[in-house]
């Protein structure tokens, strides 16, 4: 998080993937988590429909930020995004259908998403917009990385592929429930909990060296 | 920072913020239109291209293929290439209720081969893209789902082929009969079978109004088309 | 919770002599695998020596995963106490006969590291675990947990190539209305097909009169549950079958005598008080006959779980009030 001294570029990578990942760290959207990552695919997708969105709306917030007036900066904030997401929605219709047959409803529920809004009101309102976009790539590029974890995992084990690719040779049959949302639970929890503890693990090791 | 100034209740301020809201609006709206400006050809002609997939589905045992040509309209040859007739938009005064379009099928004779129905009634959440086939005797030769956004394993329970297959032959009015109803729709997600299944004889209805106004016209000598 | 944590510290233990008790987990565990041991006797006779591989397999596995998970993360062992045993055994008599070796291998995974030990191990887990398992192969290879044969066809010990006359379980011709074409007497002793675990009623009655004896569980759930069951099948049967004839075909068919007698009286996941036992007794029978009249035709497995999750909210709901003693500033 920025204080007085600005955080490098690669720290702040870091810290959208892993210290303050939006879904494992956060939990901030876990409902269109859990509910696209039945594929790496449609995970993957999400993730990168999500983090166009953020971006763009984090650059249009940050550059209105003097305009928007506060009482009514939620407002503001909602339409701006729903205008994005609609942008973004035409696009995926027209330029890649599959994916949009996938994910059908969760493209529009993107405007929902609180990571975009919570990116709007902590750094977007109060930041400049160069930087407003960068830390909406570095956030979404670690919803991105999460939901593509994700979605491998469960499509690894529910389907025995990985991006359709099916690596167990025609052997394993694929355990559905994985596939299906108490799969994406169970997942879910035990991805966020090897974060926590290899977290942990790095935080016992710095404390240790010295 | 901003208008923390003025007092929170002043007319001065509402107008302020209701304009500053309004050109923030304009400001998105302007941009959702750009946008749509420069997808809306390509959507539609990937709407056209599923559904040109679908045809050729449903009439493969026909060795008929179904494609989109230059003018971004649809027509239909045989899959060794040869022609085959022509798939024509037919323009309905009054649709019936949930009916997009109707399309003749016509062979190289000029007679009819076949008709195509779709329509898009309201499922549990959206409406459900479908396609009905009807011969020229008006009974369901088949019937495709092109796009449903229903409860994944619930609502699409309707795409399964066990469910299509239901409406094979079925002539009008099929569903007035309870005894047919209840055998075709899908106890748990009937939201989403019931509707589809009325559109089936939607469809038929349609197309028996349009059989039987050609009948007429021809009686009297007129020609259509 | 305050006061756990001010007796915890305040623990006074009086000078000797102490009464002893030989009520150990080991012990009540022995029992319920007692309890069951007549009914998987019969499942052999009816089903093969398959009912016993799959059944062994499953214990071992069970005993297995338990002991490397309290290797691994270095905590003390606790297959001593058996309770893995039973979560093996009761998971075998939740499945067919038929099913390939490596279900429950797979499903004593999910029960025991999954569903027990990630929560804490025994005492803590939230649901029933060999049920939860049972769920999970259910919603995974529904295929395999849903084909049944007709008994008294030996099925291969190991081989997963079964060549046998496939039939459908008495529930799923019931809810759809039809007389199940096994005579009542047969499905009471047990000769009928289904789950290994579920079929012999006599046997299973026997093994809960048993733990009732040796006041290892109380009346209160199994008799609401199976009541609250026969009563709605009593006045709401399907078809054209007679409500008590109804009745009896539904108390005798599926998991509900394994179910109620061993599953829901499971002593973590189900309350404490004994108004919560009716309560919750009740529930687990409202919700099976529910689910089996409008769902799936076997309602029993998610009927209990759904009771699970509510044993807490029980529990605080009938905690009985105190009397005498200090006022307390906050309950």
């Amino acid at each position: 998080m920025s204080e007085n001294k600005k955080p490098s570029l690669k720290t702040r990578l870091f810290e959208g993937l892993f210290d303050q990942n939006p879904i494992l760290v956060q939990l901030l959207g876990t409902c269109p988590t859990l509910a696209t990552t039945t594929s790496m695919k449609n995970g993957v997708g999400m993730g990168v429909s999500a983090m166009a969105v953020l971006i763009m709306s984090n650059l249009l917030i940050s550059l209105l930020r003097k305009f928007i007036p506060k009482q009514v900066r939620i407002a503001a904030y909602i339409v701006i995004i729903s205008g994005f997401v609609t942008a973004v929605e035409l696009l995926i219709k027209a330029f890649v259908p599959s994916l949009d047959a996938s994910l059908g409803l969760f493209i529009p529920l993107i405007v929902v998403n609180c990571i975009i809004l919570a990116r709007a009101e902590a750094y977007a309102s109060k930041n400049p917009p160069l930087d407003s976009a960068l830390d909406g790539l570095f956030m979404g590029l670690g919803f991105t990385f999460a939901l593509g974890v994700l979605g491998a995992v469960r499509e690894l084990i529910g389907n025995g592929t990985i991006w359709d690719i099916d690596v167990s040779f025609g052997v394993y049959p694929g355990i559905a429930m994985f596939t299906q949302p108490a799969g994406a639970f169970i997942t879910l929890g035990v991805v966020i909990a090897v974060v926590n503890a290899a977290k942990a693990y790095s935080a016992k090791r710095k404390g240790g060296d010295k | 920072m901003q208008n923390g100034n003025s007092k929170g209740g002043s007319a001065k301020f509402i107008i302020v913020t209701a304009l500053k809201l309004l050109v923030i609006c304009a400001l998105v709206a302007a941009l959702v239109a750009f946008v749509n400006f420069v997808t809306k050809d390509r959507i539609e002609l990937n709407e056209k291209l599923s559904t040109a997939l679908a045809l050729t589905d449903i009439y493969s045992s026909d060795d008929l293929e179904f494609y989109v040509d230059d003018n971004g309209e649809y027509a239909v040859r045989m899959t060794d290439g040869s022609d085959f007739g022509s798939c024509m938009i037919t323009e309905i005064e009054e649709p019936l209720k949930d009916v997009d379009a109707v399309y003749t099928i016509k062979d190289n004779g000029g007679n009819v081969f076949g008709y195509c129905v779709e329509a898009s009634p309201m499922g549990f959440k959206d409406e459900v893209g479908m396609i009905v086939a009807i011969t020229p005797s008006v009974s369901v030769k088949d019937v495709q789902i092109i796009s449903i956004s229903d409860t994944k394993g619930i609502g699409d329970k309707v795409t399964k082929r066990d469910f299509l297959d239901k409406f094979t032959d079925k002539t009008y009015g099929f569903s007035q009969n309870s005894a047919e109803l209840k055998d075709i729709v899908i106890a748990g997600s009937t939201r989403t079978s019931e509707p589809v299944t009325k559109a089936v004889d939607t469809a038929l209805e349609q197309i028996r109004a349009l059989v039987g106004s050609q009948k007429t016209n021809s009686e009297e000598g007129i020609e259509n088309e | 919770m305050t006061e756990n944590t001010q007796s915890r510290k305040f623990l006074r233990m009086s000078a000797s002599p102490h009464v002893h008790t030989h009520l150990t987990t080991t012990y009540i565990m022995l029992d319920v695998i007692i309890a069951l041991l007549p009914a998987l006797a019969w499942s052999i006779y009816i089903f093969g020596l398959r009912a016993l591989t799959v059944t062994a397999v499953s214990v071992l596995s069970c005993v297995i995963f338990e002991y490397l998970y309290r290797k691994i993360t270095r905590k003390p062992s606790t297959i001593k106490d058996l309770s893995a045993v039973v979560t093996g055994m009761l998971l075998a008599m939740s499945l067919p006969a038929s099913v390939p070796l490596w279900m429950p291998v797979l499903g004593s995974f999910f029960a025991i590291v999954i569903v027990k030990q990630l929560y804490g191990g025994i005492g803590k887990n939230v649901v029933n675990p060999a049920l939860a398992a049972r769920v999970f192969l259910f919603m995974s290879f529904s295929s395999e947990m849903s084909s049944f044969y007709e008994p008294h066809t030996a099925l291969p010990a190991f081989s997963s190539e079964i060549d046998a006359v496939a039939s459908a379980t008495p529930l799923s011709l019931l809810q759809k209305g039809n007389v199940p074409d096994i005579s009542l007497f047969d499905m009471f002793i047990g000769d009928m097909p289904g789950c290994i675990g579920e079929i012999s009623v006599t046997l299973l009655l026997l093994g809960g009169i048993y733990l009732l004896c040796k006041r290892v569980i109380t009346w209160h759930i199994p008799v609401t549950f199976i009541a609250t069951v026969a009563v709605f099948s009593l006045i709401f049967p399907t078809g054209d079958m007679g409500g008590l004839e109804f009745m009896l075909y539904e108390l005798c068919s599926g998991g509900l005598m394994l179910g109620a007698i061993f599953m829901a009286t499971d002593y973590a996941t189900s309350p404490v008080t004994p108004k919560g036992r009716l309560i919750y007794g009740f529930g687990c029978g409202l919700i099976t006959v529910f689910i089996r009249y409008f769902g799936y035709p076997e309602g029993v497995s998610f009927a209990i779980l759904i009771m699970n999750l509510l044993t807490l909210a029980l529990d605080k709901w009938t905690k009985p009030t105190k009397f005498g003693g200090a006022k307390d500033a906050k309950r």
